[in-house]
């Protein structure tokens, strides 16, 4: 019985009509029939009792803490941040504002130009006199650890130094970037990238240590 | 001076202005955040959901083509989110006693029938509803979603929306009835 199909278009709109989320034409059938059918006249003052409920309902859910608009923030602040040009290229930036610079070809070649010399003088320099083998090649430890989980972290403000040094230590983490405005850092943890599963249970752990403000996952 | 609308203020966020997205987020993260908590019934996950869901909207803001309000557009990232975080809590069965019991309150409607006025009983009801039921009545009641809006959010037939809504308020009058509420329909 109760799976019976509604039969009537109008009853099926009565709770957008006393929204007022229905189109000009339906709301003109809405209330052509409401105003002779008083049946569904007293249905459509069911549908505004239960309205008035739920809004009651929705409105005693508490409204969340200051915890998510900060994490939210800072993460744009810090991509912002990321994607801002440094060094050469604010400079470069600027020089292209006040049409200073030379065209990108022309840039090019220069570049091109420049790296050719660098690189004979330095064969010749590690050749004649250094004496270094060709096959002792140098490595830098941040493309081995670039391997690692990146997150950003905002530390409490009062957090000392040694015991975020701790924190580090004990989490095989290092800080790779920042403070950012807001305190907020680049921190990479491990040597491996993470499952998504592994980089939720992290984020938890890490979330759960007390000098940790918030922590997001850094993309 | 006149607020910006939200599709005024989505353009300023397509064009990276942390103001704009300010403004965006203090109009509408408590619903996103109340429709999301009701759906993974924690608070701690919803607060981190919600802050996910408002970067999702900074990042994705250049390629908003205005085809659904902003607001719908934020809450079907948000049911995603809540479901997606629903689905992996299941899977892995993480910490069930923490869920709020906000959402599952100790009285039944009858007893709160017993002790309560109608309304308070409709309240009670209203929240033993089934998650689907309890979904689309608050889309349409609480944020006054439109048939195609709510279509939009739950992924569903325009008509499939109106008669899930149908079936949901017959729901809830059975419930009010075993709590010996008679409102006469259906």
């Amino acid at each position: 019985m109760s799976d019976e199909p509604p039969v009537d278009e109008v009853e099926l709109l009565l709770p957008w009509f006393h929204t007022g989320r229905l189109s000009e034409e339906e709301r003109r059938r809405l209330e052509a029939a409401t105003r002779s059918n008083p049946e569904l006249a007293r249905r459509l003052a069911l549908v505004a009792e239960e309205a008035r409920a739920m809004t009651q309902v929705c409105e005693a859910t508490p409204a969340p803490s200051g915890r998510p608009r900060d994490a939210l923030f800072a993460r744009i602040t810090a991509e912002e941040a990321a994607h801002k040009p440094r060094g050469f290229g604010r400079l470069r930036g600027w020089l292209a504002q006040g049409g200073m610079l030379p065209s990108q070809t022309a840039l090019a070649w220069a570049v091109a130009g420049l790296a050719l010399v660098v690189l004979v003088e330095a064969g010749v320099i590690s050749t004649y006199v250094t004496g270094q083998r060709r096959d002792e090649v140098y490595h830098t430890a941040s493309s081995e650890a670039s391997a690692g989980e990146k997150l950003l972290v905002g530390f409490a403000p009062e957090a000392p130094m040694r015991e975020i040094e701790a924190f580090l230590s004990d989490h095989q983490a290092t800080i790779v970037d920042g403070p950012h405005s807001g305190g907020i850092y680049a921190v990479r943890f491990g040597d491996r990238p993470l499952s998504d599963e592994e980089r939720t249970r992290l984020i938890g752990e890490v979330k759960s240590v007390a000098l940790v403000r918030f922590v997001v996952p850094s993309r | 001076m006149a607020q910006d609308t939200d599709e005024a203020l989505i353009g300023r966020i397509a064009r990276r202005d942390q103001s704009a997205m300010r403004a965006f987020y203090e109009r509408h993260h408590v619903r996103v955040y109340r429709f999301m908590l009701r759906i993974v019934k924690n608070e701690a996950t919803a607060e981190d959901l919600l802050s996910d869901v408002f970067y999702d909207v900074w990042r994705q803001a250049d390629r908003f083509e205005g085809r659904s309000s902003v607001v719908t557009w934020a809450l079907s990232i948000a049911r995603f989110k809540a479901l997606s975080a629903v689905r992996r809590r299941t899977e892995t069965s993480l910490e069930p006693e923490i869920e709020s019991e906000l959402m599952d309150p100790a009285d039944t409607p009858e007893i709160v029938a017993q002790k309560a006025d109608k309304a308070e009983v409709l309240r009670a009801c209203l929240s033993r509803l089934s998650e689907d039921h309890r979904q689309i009545v608050e889309l349409v009641y609480y944020h006054e979603m439109s048939v195609q809006e709510v279509a939009e959010i739950l992924q569903i037939p325009e008509n499939t929306a109106k008669t899930r809504l149908f079936y949901a308020r017959k729901r809830l009058s059975e419930l009010l009835t075993d709590a010996g509420v008679d409102r006469g329909w259906p």
